[in-house]
């Protein structure tokens, strides 16, 4: 019994078959590295749209003061600019919602 | 092969460290990959799971707050995610009492040498529940303790000793009369 206590213990310590290829890490490290740009390019996305934003609100609130006279001439043309601003979100939002998902799926 | 601090190893990877990260895979795959080899039984889909953990663990690792050790958090995202992979394929095998399964002992020939009792233990190994399976791989071939098997899996002490003694006894009830005996599984 005791033997069989002992042979039990050995085969339980011995490798499982099965084993990753050698490159196994190299092969990891290229797989973060494609993934490292997604965040990168969204965060790219993300500050610039911020950045106008914030170019449109303060050119928008120096007009309507009266602060800066040359952009006054652009208010009667406000409602215009918010609905073609409205209009490019919309479309880049439905194109990365439905047609790059759709694309991903090939 | 020169090994690193687990804090050390972390700092290093999160600073960007190419060669940290490629140390930090290579001291981890062998019990990534026997975590999921126990689970999993596709050789394909075992890789892909393996790659899945560390992919995992590198999104992760700026979590890590050294409250364990890295290859007990480690071998927990590896068994979860094995968990994850068995439910989303629905193969788990819920039955937890060892005597109503019916084992497949194999075809028994003549002479033997050790290491075909130690196939032939893995294929036991390999029809029983994961619970049992797991306990088993990091108890014997990680030499994790009992608490640390408590962290990985979630189970209460006491089951995890209990599963342990009922996964031990069963395999010498099984084994002992083909000691000394060639087993091939068909």
């Amino acid at each position: 019994m005791e033997d069989l206590d002992k042979q039990l213990e050995n085969a339980l310590k011995k490798d499982i078959v099965f084993k990753l290829p050698e490159d196994f890490a190299e092969k990891i490290l290229v797989k973060l590295d494609a993934k490292d740009i997604k965040p990168d390019r969204n965060l790219f996305w993300w500050i610039s749209g911020l950045g106008m934003l914030l170019i449109m609100l303060a050119i928008g609130t120096l007009a309507y003061s009266g602060s800066l006279i040359m952009f006054k001439s652009l208010i009667p043309y406000t409602s215009w600019f918010l609905t073609v601003t409205l209009a490019i979100s919309v479309i880049q939002v439905l194109d990365h919602k439905l047609v790059k998902k759709h694309a991903k799926a090939y | 092969m020169w090994q690193m601090e687990d804090k050390d190893l972390v700092n290093s990877v999160l600073e960007g460290n190419q060669m940290a990260s490629k140390m930090l895979i290579d001291q981890h795959k062998r019990l990534v990959s026997h975590v999921v080899a126990r689970l999993v039984d596709n050789d394909q889909d075992r890789e892909e799971l393996c790659q899945d953990v560390f992919v995992k663990i590198f999104k992760n690792l700026n979590g890590f707050q050294f409250q364990a050790k890295l290859s007990t958090w480690i071998a927990t995202i590896a068994y979860r995610l094995s968990i994850n992979y068995l439910q989303k394929k629905k193969r788990r095998k819920r039955e937890q009492n060892l005597d109503k399964i019916s084992f497949d002992l194999g075809q028994i020939d003549s002479k033997v040498e050790d290491l075909d009792y130690a196939n032939f233990v893995h294929g036991l190994i390999q029809q029983m529940p994961e619970n049992y399976k797991t306990v088993l791989t990091l108890f014997h071939l990680e030499g994790f303790s009992y608490p640390e098997i408590v962290e990985v899996t979630g189970m209460p002490e006491g089951t995890v000793k209990n599963y342990l003694f009922r996964a031990r006894k069963k395999l010498k009830e099984l084994s002992a009369p083909y000691i000394g005996k060639e087993i091939h599984f068909v």
